[in-house]
């Protein structure tokens, strides 16, 4: 039998790995302060300092470039799931049904990617007393991008629809 | 030949021009996340000296080094395996050409494994660039770092992105043409 293609199962990979990459900006700071013993602290309190920012700053990087990235794959994969809306579409689903099943099947494995590398992301940012609140919003911003984006392809084949039907009605 | 692989190349680079520049970025800046880290771990060894408990987070951010790359080259990874069914289609019409099956797998191995390694090399290299007093840190340790991270990522990227493209290869219809 066939494997039933995913379309979106690229971008399980992409959430998960830059949500991974913002964690691992955030830790650099906190071994390179593990590194320091506490009575040289003081001396080298200006390189600490330093490095923190840079660390924060290559965190929100990191974030940004995530969400740049999976949304190069979700416009890759665009003609493939419009076509699945177009399907729901014919078989004369509602909008709301529609995008329903445009959710389950398409957001269900990538939304449990993306908790799941967040779960842990924050776990270990609570352990290791880092701003949990990055990583969780960049999961949040992905799981945004990607519900909206799905909405987004039903509305626009929802609306094609319309412009059809008004077609026909004048011809 | 030659000129029909050179001639692709540039079609190819236009085409894909995008998803490109989205893999060069990521991989650029997984090359100045790894300096960054590499010069964390320097500077705190010196501080503390190379004695543990201090001397194993140093050691931890090296080998957090690597990371970051590996990461992207995944994303890229799931770049190409998002856009399988349109490069399926697009060998079997260069195949339809005349244009060996091969050749377009080096093609897109140059555009979407040496170029990512290119940029990710520029990255390295930029954290030494734009940050002062990192070539005074890292000094005698500057050629094997760059080396060594530009070695696993080279590694990594060249070996997982031509396998995968030849995954593309072997299910498109130019492969059930030639069998």
């Amino acid at each position: 039998m066939a494997r039933r293609r995913r379309p979106l199962r690229a971008v399980s990979l992409v959430f998960a790995g830059f949500v991974t990459l913002v964690l691992l900006s955030q830790l650099s700071a906190y071994f390179f302060a593990q590194a320091i013993p506490k009575h040289l602290l003081l001396k080298n309190a200006a390189e600490l300092l330093q490095i923190q920012k840079t660390s924060t700053e290559l965190a929100f990087a990191a974030a940004a470039l995530g969400l740049v990235f999976s949304g190069a794959v979700l416009l890759i994969t665009r003609s493939r799931v419009a076509a699945d809306v177009d399907i729901y579409r014919a078989t004369g689903l509602p909008f709301s049904s529609a995008f329903l099943r445009l959710l389950r099947s398409h957001s269900v494995v990538p939304l449990e990617w993306v908790t799941g590398a967040a779960a842990v992301t924050a776990l270990i940012d609570l352990d290791f007393g880092l701003n949990a609140f990055i990583p969780i919003g960049l999961a949040v911003a992905f799981a945004g991008l990607l519900v909206s984006w799905l909405a987004f392809l039903t509305s626009a084949s929802f609306s094609h629809k319309d412009v059809e039907g008004r077609s026909a009605r004048v011809g | 030949m030659v000129s029909k692989v050179q001639g692709l190349l540039r079609i190819e680079l236009a085409a894909h021009a995008p998803t490109i520049i989205v893999s060069s970025a990521a991989m650029a800046f997984a090359g100045y996340l790894a300096t960054f880290f590499e010069d964390a771990s320097w500077i705190a060894a010196e501080a503390s000296g190379t004695t543990s408990p201090s001397f194993a987070p140093s050691a931890i951010l090296v080998g957090m080094a690597t990371l970051p790359a590996i990461f992207v080259v995944l994303g890229v990874y799931a770049l190409i395996d998002a856009n399988e069914e349109a490069l399926r289609y697009e060998v079997g019409v260069y195949c339809s050409q005349g244009m060996d099956g091969d050749s377009v797998v080096d093609v897109w191995s140059a555009l979407y494994g040496w170029i990512p390694v290119g940029a990710y090399l520029a990255g390295l290299l930029a954290y030494l660039a734009f940050t002062p007093g990192v070539v005074a840190n890292l000094q005698n340790g500057l050629p094997d770092i760059i080396s060594g991270l530009f070695f696993i990522t080279g590694m990594a990227t060249l070996i997982l992105i031509p396998t995968k493209l030849n995954g593309v290869l072997e299910t498109s219809p130019y492969a059930v043409v030639r069998s």
